[in-house]
């Protein structure tokens, strides 16, 4: 099957610490899927297993029916592109344009080949203006996109993206937003960690939440952000739309500007 | 009374073409929460750097114009002395704990450490921030071992333990889940209640037109609009600049076009609340 | 809030042991004496006594299993290696037995024996040392005997860079791993993958410590006052002062008996 499944991974650390419990999801082929959670909730480690960083302790995980258990992070890298919290951790060579085909000369790729997928990773991100830089010396809100650009190269059916949004300006958030759209379109997976509500509710449709190290809730961005038990046990927020019309006590589950103002319309 | 006032400052880093900052001027009142906000790359942590005399005793560069902290001259300022009266917290957690402490109790402690603070009083005043801070959980761990949202929150603490009147904050709560946010902002603005000035740099918006007094919008190194928070966050311009407005004022203009009667632009939650209510009649 | 953890530090840090809660200079003093007793009386019979005694030590101030734990590898591999070495290649007429070109000879035995034990007392001052010690501890006493907090701060922060770039480098292998660079399985791997974030790992680590730097000053690390402590140590009770003394005067009668016998 061309999805990546959890199928009741439990994973823990070596020193025995458990940081995940029992994690059942299934993210199909050109899904596009948020995880959101309070911190410490299990965000991180729950997505290192889908990439084979981490192995489950118990439990299986499959990317494209091919259990993690057996491949080396390498391996399953061919899949799923993973790009880490912070850009620094990914960052190693003296310009962002060597830093971004350093893995497809690693390949063996043609230089063809190699044009053509920096320039689609360099469009999507929108960084042309810094090729030629130490990516040390790009300003770190854009060093996020260097990473992202990195990742989008090789190619990969599947990609996560580890809170994206921290730090973005309103710049930064809309290119993200573009590219999501651009992946969808090719029929690629995107699987975001955030703490931006706002930016879930625009973007996504399917929302899983995260809390206690275990997913409590895989279900669209409406019914999750009008879930009161998922936004008590989470600790996350609506979007400030949301909240206005909870506290107006208004019907119809809102979460947009639109659908509040086409509902006061008939006011 | 100024606290601190620019006059006519530019600004460059050594060794590079382009002024960061340019001709800046504002004056900025004791005991007032200014947000300050702008598209990435506009100019806004060398402007903490600035307002926190960073500028000129740790970056030299070229400095032109007048800097005033408390009627003098920062270039007058003792650098050490400046370090206390002014408190500094930045964006990135993991270089803003000291290495050298072994539990995040002492961690805290550090600052009055070396501010010379007897016992007594030092233990006393890091219970009362752990308290404040709600870290009672952490203060025997390591702080090297925490998570990056843990560590921001121990930086924090301790600097708000040093109780200096003035606070710089840059970006504290771009690692932090919204329940985190919610409660930074609060003690921010607690801080304000006890007399501090705050300057904070920030992208989340809707807490911004919730706490601060006044904004400064710093695009291309130069201040774009300035004033009350109320007029500045209603500007629909700034969408042109990058900068986000809060979904409140956006959602205020949408009901001005369906409703005559509405004629201020509400930049709050609670103020948009009161608009609708008024319409739908509860 | 654990308020019994706060309230510790408001007397003396001790752990309750006799040893443990010797003043870090004094326990420096008797370990530095230790170290030299082997390296004066050129006898392999004195240094085991020594290596005896550090056992000893670590058993009566309750450290024998961190204390064994690098002790005991380090002193095999470092003692077996002198003494193989010294015992195979030092010339001597009473010849032991002849393995190919190799002769060996009792003094060789002798020598390595000599030597080997040596460096395996020396590697055991500063083994435990650094299990009967905290780094932290070592530093206040210092300051309190005026070392400015400054150097302390090198010191401490240095052994943390090291814990930190370990923890980096683990990180950046995990980013490697994750871009598809295979780093498991063949040694030769594991090399090729770890070359080439050397210089990130270190570059990294420079341009940390300007930030750093300010971190620091924001903590009024430059404040003119002069610095408090929050931890502070044991006063040095009369009878850990007596016992140094007489430590020290036997040790100096030990030097002079040397010297003169």
């Amino acid at each position: 099957m061309e999805a990546i499944e959890l199928k009741n991974v439990t994973f823990a650390y070596p020193d025995g610490h458990v940081a995940n419990e029992e994690l059942n999801l299934v993210i199909r082929k050109g899904e596009r899927v948020a995880i959101v959670g309070q911190n410490g909730a299990g965000k991180t480690t729950a997505v290192k297993l889908m990439n084979g960083l981490n192995k489950p302790t118990s439990g299986d995980v499959l990317v494209n029916g091919i259990n993690t258990k057996n491949q080396t992070t390498a391996q399953i890298s061919a899949y799923v592109g993973y790009v880490f919290q912070n850009p620094d951790d990914q960052i190693f060579n003296s310009n962002v344009q060597k830093e971004i085909e350093y893995m497809l000369h690693y390949l063996k790729l043609d230089q063809q080949e190699i044009e053509r997928r920096v320039s689609r990773a360099v469009e999507l991100t929108g960084i042309e203006g810094y090729l030629h830089m130490n990516p040390f010396d790009v300003p770190y809100s854009i060093r996020r996109f260097v990473t992202i650009a990195m990742v989008l190269a090789l190619e990969t059916p599947y990609i996560i993206l580890d809170e994206p949004t921290a730090g973005q300006d309103l710049i930064g958030i809309k290119t993200l937003s573009n590219l999501l759209d651009r992946l969808q379109e090719e029929g690629k997976s995107v699987i975001t960690i955030t703490h931006d509500m706002e930016f879930v509710a625009d973007n996504f449709t399917r929302v899983v939440t995260m809390a206690n190290k275990r997913i409590i809730s895989d279900d669209s961005a409406r019914n999750t952000f009008w879930s009161k038990e998922i936004i008590t046990e989470a600790r996350i927020k609506k979007p400030q739309i949301g909240e206005v019309a909870e506290e107006l006590g208004l019907k119809g589950n809102i979460i947009f500007r639109h659908e509040l103002v086409e509902l006061l319309k008939k006011y | 009374m100024n606290c601190i006032t620019l006059k006519d400052v530019s600004y460059k880093y050594p060794y590079t073409e382009d002024f960061v900052l340019a001709n800046i001027n504002y004056q900025f009142e004791k005991g007032k929460f200014y947000g300050i906000i702008g598209p990435n790359g506009s100019g806004k942590t060398t402007f903490c750097n600035l307002l926190r005399g960073m500028i000129p005793h740790f970056f030299h560069g070229d400095l032109s114009g007048d800097v005033l902290i408390e009627g003098q001259d920062v270039r007058d300022w003792n650098s050490d002395l400046l370090s206390t009266k002014i408190g500094y917290i930045f964006q990135n957690p993991f270089t803003q704990i000291s290495g050298i402490k072994e539990t995040v109790f002492e961690e805290i402690a550090l600052g009055l450490e070396n501010l010379g603070v007897e016992k007594e009083e030092l233990i006393e005043r890091v219970v009362e921030v752990v308290k404040l801070l709600k870290l009672e959980k952490l203060i025997k761990k390591n702080p090297n071992n925490l998570s990056g949202g843990q560590k921001q929150r121990v930086a924090f603490a301790s600097i708000i333990a040093m109780n200096s009147d003035i606070l710089v904050i840059d970006e504290p709560t771009s690692q932090l889940d919204p329940e985190s946010t919610d409660e930074i902002f609060k003690i921010i603005n607690l801080l304000k209640e006890q007399g501090k000035t705050i300057f904070l740099v920030e992208h989340k918006i809707d807490l911004i037109a919730e706490y601060a007094d006044e904004v400064i919008v710093l695009n291309q190194g130069q201040i774009a609009r300035s004033g009350l928070t109320a007029d500045v966050l209603s500007d629909l311009s700034l969408l042109q600049m990058g900068v986000t407005l809060p979904q409140a004022t956006l959602l205020s203009y949408d009901l001005q076009k369906i409703d005559k009667a509405i004629d201020t632009i509400s930049i709050t939650k609670s103020q948009v609340k009161d608009q609708i209510m008024k319409r739908v009649g509860v | 809030m654990d308020y019994q953890f706060v309230d510790s530090f408001r007397k003396p840090q001790v752990q309750h042991n006799w040893f443990l809660d010797l003043n870090p200079l004094s326990k420096l003093n008797i370990i530095i004496i230790l170290a030299i007793i082997p390296i004066l009386s050129h006898s392999w019979q004195v240094s085991v006594a020594v290596i005896t005694f550090y056992f000893v030590l670590a058993v009566a101030s309750n450290r024998l299993k961190q204390f064994s734990k690098v002790y005991v590898r380090l002193a095999l591999l470092i003692g077996s290696l002198l003494f193989i070495m010294r015992a195979m290649f030092i010339p001597g007429e009473d010849t032991l037995m002849k393995i190919g070109f190799i002769t060996i000879t009792q003094e060789g035995v002798d020598h390595g024996a000599r030597f080997a034990s040596l460096v395996v007392a020396i590697c055991g001052a500063l083994v435990f040392y650094s299990v009967a010690t905290q780094a932290r501890d070592l530093m206040l006493a210092l300051e309190k005997k005026g070392v400015p907090h400054t150097a302390t701060y090198v010191i401490l922060s240095s052994l943390q860079s090291i814990i930190d770039l370990g923890r980096m480098s683990k990180i950046i292998m995990e980013s490697q791993k994750a871009r598809g660079i295979e780093t498991e399985g063949k040694a030769m791997n594991r090399i090729k993958a770890f070359f080439p974030i050397l210089g990130p790992l270190f570059l990294g680590a420079i341009s940390n410590s300007e930030e750093k730097a300010i971190a620091m000053d924001a903590r009024a690390f430059y404040a003119p006052e002069k610095n408090t402590h929050l931890r502070e140590l044991r006063p040095v009770p009369m009878s850990e002062k007596l016992i140094l003394v007489i430590v020290n005067l036997a040790f100096i009668a030990f030097i002079v008996w040397r010297v003169i016998g």
